[in-house]
């Protein structure tokens, strides 16, 4: 060891003293080198570099030091070699190229002033050794018609390696015995080698060299015939030929890709029914060298299956497979069929209490091996042991046979019949294609009554997507197996289990959020038996469609009763725990939950007439779904109180009519002297003795005696007309020409006539006077202060003067005022209606239209309206106002 | 400094013998040179009674069934050498005639004459396997020298050496095939004790 160490610094201090004559030079002048110039470092390896004093014996090793990644390196990893040598170890650890330094201390002015000379440094590169490549494979691909001369070999990759110092991968492609070799470098891990042509059973030796600054290293060799290399395209031209005298087995014939004497191929077959992707791999030990065909047998008759080719060369580890061929696919030939159909048949009331209609449905045999074309079908129908009847065969063709595989095609309704509670049936079926039929399978339906220890203890989970059902096995021996049914609302599908089975899952395909109603049946001997039913749901979920909702009955005033349409199946989504009434007018909603068998609700302590929103939310397990919403009012009266209120109404009306009907009975005479004041009939008076020259007789009237009509005398010398302001002062005129008593003449008209009128000298009124003239005249006092009302007045009146233009005979009441006045009431007609011409009609002369409508006033007959009547009337200038008129009621012809 | 060679994998034969593997190629180079033909005669329009049968351009010593296997496997590599000298000189003349080009017929002559090279190395070592005469340098007859020939008398000649190839490839193929099927040692270890010896 110390020998070596001396030889070691012997070696050094040789080199520094050789460099030292040829770096004297080049330096320039520098007096401290580095050996060894720019070298490449492994990685992982401890690096010694040596420092050199020359030309100069300022300076010893004593004096260097070195710098390394900007820090002085410690002076323990340094080795003096001698006075003029300093040499460090350091360790490569990184993959970064870098510097290292030797400088010297400023011992001396010379070294301070001379810096630049006392300083040396080397670039330190590194990199990893290469290493041995591993794992060389080489494939040749099949080009044409021969397999190409390219070879392609890869190796795996280094792992360590430094982009500034790669590897440089050769490969060397040697054919043995013919003194070809070839060659191609990369850096890569992969190449490939361009040869003058495939070397068909030539041997090769294959091998790479890996390169770089810090060595070369070869791969193992890889010795193999170029065949091992080879990897063909897959065999061509495949076909399958189906034939049908042997329905189950395909012959499978092909073409090599590759002539033989270039390579000899083995060949593998796979194949798989077609959609299926689990794939049969045929044994290679089944294969001839050379055989281009291979039967495939024990497949499915009317089986469609793919199938696939593939090769290699026929020699044990030799080449690579090929790819697969392209997919055949083939049906095989059909078959007659091999197995039972599947029987069942679907039991539901009949028209009659007594009977059931059996409706028999059947599925193709498992083993249908080609199309089902039809059905042959006997029925067996028994009566209480008694009677048989035998039906012949039936066939019943299968309509649409294409749609055997269809999915919602999944049996054939065979037949439906009517059978009698008390009859049973045996059903026999065989199913038919064209290779031949079936093995014949049975079904009998016993008697309704026949209690065959029914199924107990069903019970159904979910598994993931299926159902999984578990029920107790009747204490009966007699069970061959079970059938398990299930039904939705578009779906109708069973399977059949063996007796030992208390425990199995649904086959079919069970959707979500669909109900199913899942029975277990005991078949015993081919017997159905009473089943097992429950109602399931996979999942559930919230209904579509909420319930619809609407009042029942008519409203309340504080109370309504809400009904709901039960969700229709499908729309449920799983069963309804619960609904929940919602109702609100417009505030806080009010929940109330019902459950899932209620569909009405009523609510009470309403508002009255008040509007409220309500609606109803359907619940699942698996959510819930609000219906629409229904508004409604509340009545403002509850249903009679209306009825009520006018019941009372009438009632108190009536109560008020009958009191007052009363009380006009009994008080007649009160309100009759109140209302109707008796009036003398004119037409039972008489005349009595009476001559103008009779003088007369003053009779004190009696009061209340409205006889006479009292004459207003207006003084139309002014000519103007009456105003409002002027009544008062007119009625007090009224009176005072009342109290001046002016009487007309007889023959003239004593009613609002005036005394030129009255004298029967009118020039307008001949006809007037004529008639006047044949009647007999009269007059009569009449009143003292003329009338102006029913209301007699108390206070006795200066007598007035009233003649009379009735031809009438005065009554006899004139004689004999105390004679009633409803002596002639109704003949004498004490009051009638008679236009009361207004002073407009009397302007008519004038031309002037009149200005108000005739009214019909209630007259006191032979009167007028006199007092305000009379005021209103317009006194023209030159016309006196004439209070005449016709007697139109109260005259009549003696 | 590494090992350059860090070894060789597994066993130097690991595959068929070398006899088979010649009789392989013995095959290819069959099926190669019968293509050849077929080519050639559809190209020039020739046909196999053109040329007589038993007029053999290969100058070897007459077959016998008292040849033992070294003896037939050096007389077979000897006619094979004398086959690829007659290819070489047959392309060649042909690409002087005519020029050489890149067609079918052309690829297809190159592979022959490379195939053939392939089972001239390979019988060699078989020769050397079985501790044969020492390998034989072609000589060619003078009389067949193509020198000096019509154009149709050089297709003629380029087509009886095809024919030539055709025949030998057969006679490798029977000779080859029926080679002891014990598997022959590898050959160039074999040849190495050789040198020694």
């Amino acid at each position: 060891m110390v020998s070596t160490r001396r030889l070691q610094l012997f070696v050094l201090a040789y080199l520094a003293s050789a460099l030292s004559s040829a770096v004297c030079v080049s330096e320039a002048g520098s007096h401290l080198v580095v050996i060894p110039q720019s070298p490449v470092l492994q990685i992982g390896t401890n690096f010694t570099a040596t420092c050199v004093i020359i030309n100069t014996t300022e300076v010893t090793a004593d004096d260097l030091y070195w710098r390394f990644r900007q820090t002085v390196i410690p002076s323990n990893q340094y080795t003096k070699i001698n006075e003029s040598a300093l040499s460090v170890t350091i360790p490569v650890n990184n993959e970064e190229s870098e510097w290292l330094y030797c400088y010297c201390k400023n011992k001396s002015p010379y070294v301070f002033v001379n810096q630049g000379k006392f300083v040396h440094g080397i670039h330190l590169s590194k990199a990893y050794p290469p290493e041995k490549p591993k794992n060389l494979t080489c494939i040749a691909i099949q080009d044409g018609k021969y397999i190409s001369k390219n070879l392609m070999c890869s190796w795996d990759p280094a792992e360590h390696n430094v982009k500034k110092k790669p590897t440089t991968y050769t490969l060397h492609v040697e054919v043995i015995h013919n003194n070809q070799a070839y060659n191609v470098s990369t850096e890569e891990n992969s190449a490939t080698v361009t040869m003058e042509s495939f070397p068909f059973h030539m041997d090769l030796e294959i091998w790479v060299v890996a390169h770089n600054e810090l060595g070369t290293v070869e791969s193992e060799h890889l010795k193999r015939e170029a065949n091992w290399f080879a990897k063909t395209n897959p065999p061509s031209d495949v076909k399958v030929i189906s034939e049908e005298t042997f329905p189950m087995s395909f012959l499978i014939t092909w073409k090599e890709p590759i002539p033989k004497q270039m390579i000899a191929l083995k060949y593998q077959i796979r194949y798989c029914p077609h959609g299926s992707h689990s794939w049969f791999v045929v044994p290679i030990v089944d294969f001839a060298k050379g055989t281009q065909s291979f039967r495939l047998q024990n497949l499915q008759p009317h089986t469609v299956y793919t199938t696939q080719v593939r090769c290699k060369h026929f020699n044990k580890g030799y080449g690579y497979w090929s790819d697969w061929s392209a997919n055949v696919t083939k049906k095989t030939a059909e078959y007659r069929p091999t197995s039972k159909p599947d029987l069942w048949s679907i039991i539901t009331e009949g028209e009659h209490s007594n009977e059931r209609q059996v409706k028999f449905i059947c599925k193709n045999p498992v083993l249908s091996n080609g199309k089902i074309t039809s059905f042959k079908m006997k029925i067996q129908t028994q009566k209480e042991n008694m009677m048989t009847r035998n039906m012949s065969w039936e066939i019943i063709p299968v309509n649409d046979p294409d749609a055997d595989n269809s999915p919602s095609q999944k049996f054939t309704v065979l037949k439906q019949i009517t059978l009698l509670d008390n009859m049973t049936a045996r059903v026999h079926v065989t199913a038919i294609n064209s290779a031949g039929e079936s093995p014949q399978t049975s079904l009998g339906i016993p008697e309704e009554a026949l209690d065959l220890d029914p199924m107990e203890g069903l019970k159904v989970h979910t598994q993931g997507d299926q159902f999984l059902l578990k029920w107790n096995a009747p204490n009966n021996t007699a069970i061959t197996q079970y059938v398990v049914e299930w039904v939705s609302a578009n779906d109708t599908d069973w399977q059949r289990e063996n007796k030992s089975t208390q425990q199995t899952t649904i086959k079919g395909n069970i959707k979500k959020y669909i109900c199913y109603n899942i029975s277990v049946y005991p078949i015993y001997s081919g017997w159905t038996g009473k089943p097992a039913r429950v109602e399931a749901y996979l999942a559930q979920n919230a209904p579509s469609v909420g319930p619809s909702i609407q009042l029942n009955g008519k409203r309340g005033r504080n109370e309504v009763e809400l009904v709901w349409n039960v969700i229709p199946p499908p729309a449920r989504n799983g069963f309804i725990t619960n609904y929940t009434v919602f109702y609100s007018s417009g505030t806080e909603p009010v929940s109330i939950t019902v459950p899932g068998n209620v569909t009405s609700y009523l609510l009470t302590s309403l508002s009255a007439n008040t509007q409220y929103e309500a609606w109803i939310r359907a619940s699942t397990i698996g959510g819930s779904t609000n219906g629409t919403r229904h508004t409604f009012n509340t009545l403002k009266y509850a249903p009679g109180e209306i009825e009520m209120i006018v019941v009372g109404v009438s009632l108190g009306f009536l109560f008020v009519v009958l009191l007052s009907m009363l009380l006009c009975f009994y008080k007649k005479d009160v309100i009759k002297n109140n209302l109707w004041p008796w009036i003398p009939n004119p037409r039972k008076s008489t005349i009595g003795n009476w001559s103008p020259d009779y003088p007369l007789k003053p009779e004190t009237p009696k009061e209340n005696c409205l006889s006479g009509i009292s004459v207003l005398d207006v003084d139309t010398s002014d000519g103007k007309s009456l105003s409002e302001e002027d009544k008062t002062s007119l009625a007090l005129k009224k009176d005072k020409y009342l109290s001046e008593e002016h009487s007309s003449g007889i023959g003239g008209s004593s009613c609002m006539s005036s005394p030129r009128q009255s004298v029967s000298d009118s020039d307008e009124g001949a006809d007037i006077a004529d008639t006047t003239a044949s009647t007999v005249q009269y007059s009569s006092v009449v009143a003292s202060n003329g009338y102006k009302g029913q209301t007699p007045s108390a206070q006795p009146q200066p007598l007035i003067f009233s003649r009379s233009e009735s031809t009438q005979p005065l009554l006899d009441s004139e004689e004999n005022p105390d004679l009633s006045v409803q002596e002639g009431g109704g003949a004498s007609q004490p009051f009638s209606r008679l236009p009361c011409f207004t002073h407009s009609s009397w302007n008519q002369d004038s031309g002037s239209f009149p200005e108000v409508e005739p009214q019909e006033v209630l007259l006191p007959r032979d009167s007028c309206p006199s007092g305000e009547d009379n005021e209103q009337k317009t006194l023209t200038d030159g016309q006196s106002l004439s209070s005449y008129r016709p007697q139109l009621g109260g005259y009549r012809p003696q | 400094m590494a090992d350059r060679r860090s070894g060789v994998t597994g066993p130097p034969e690991q595959g068929r013998t070398t006899a088979a593997r010649a009789a392989a190629i013995a095959e290819l180079l069959l099926l190669e040179i019968s293509n050849l033909l077929d080519l050639y005669s559809k190209r020039e329009s020739l046909t196999a009674d053109v040329i007589a049968e038993d007029s053999r351009l290969v100058s070897v010593p007459p077959p016998s069934s008292q040849l033992d296997t070294a003896d037939k496997l050096w007389r077979l590599h000897a006619a094979l050498l004398q086959c690829r000298g007659l290819m070489e000189r047959a392309i060649a003349k042909e690409n002087e005639e005519m020029g050489s080009g890149t067609g079918e017929y052309e690829t297809q002559r190159k592979m022959v004459k490379e195939r053939l090279t392939f089972l001239i190395n390979i019988t060699g070592e078989l020769v050397k396997a079985v501790d044969g005469p020492a390998a034989v340098t072609p000589s060619l007859s003078d009389s067949l020298e193509p020198d000096n020939l019509t154009l149709f008398e050089l297709k003629l000649w380029v087509f009886r050496v095809f024919t030539e190839v055709n025949y030998w490839a057969k006679t490798a193929v029977t000779i080859l095939q029926a080679l002891p099927k014990e598997r022959v040692r590898n050959t160039r270890y074999r040849s190495t004790r050789s040198t020694r010896r």
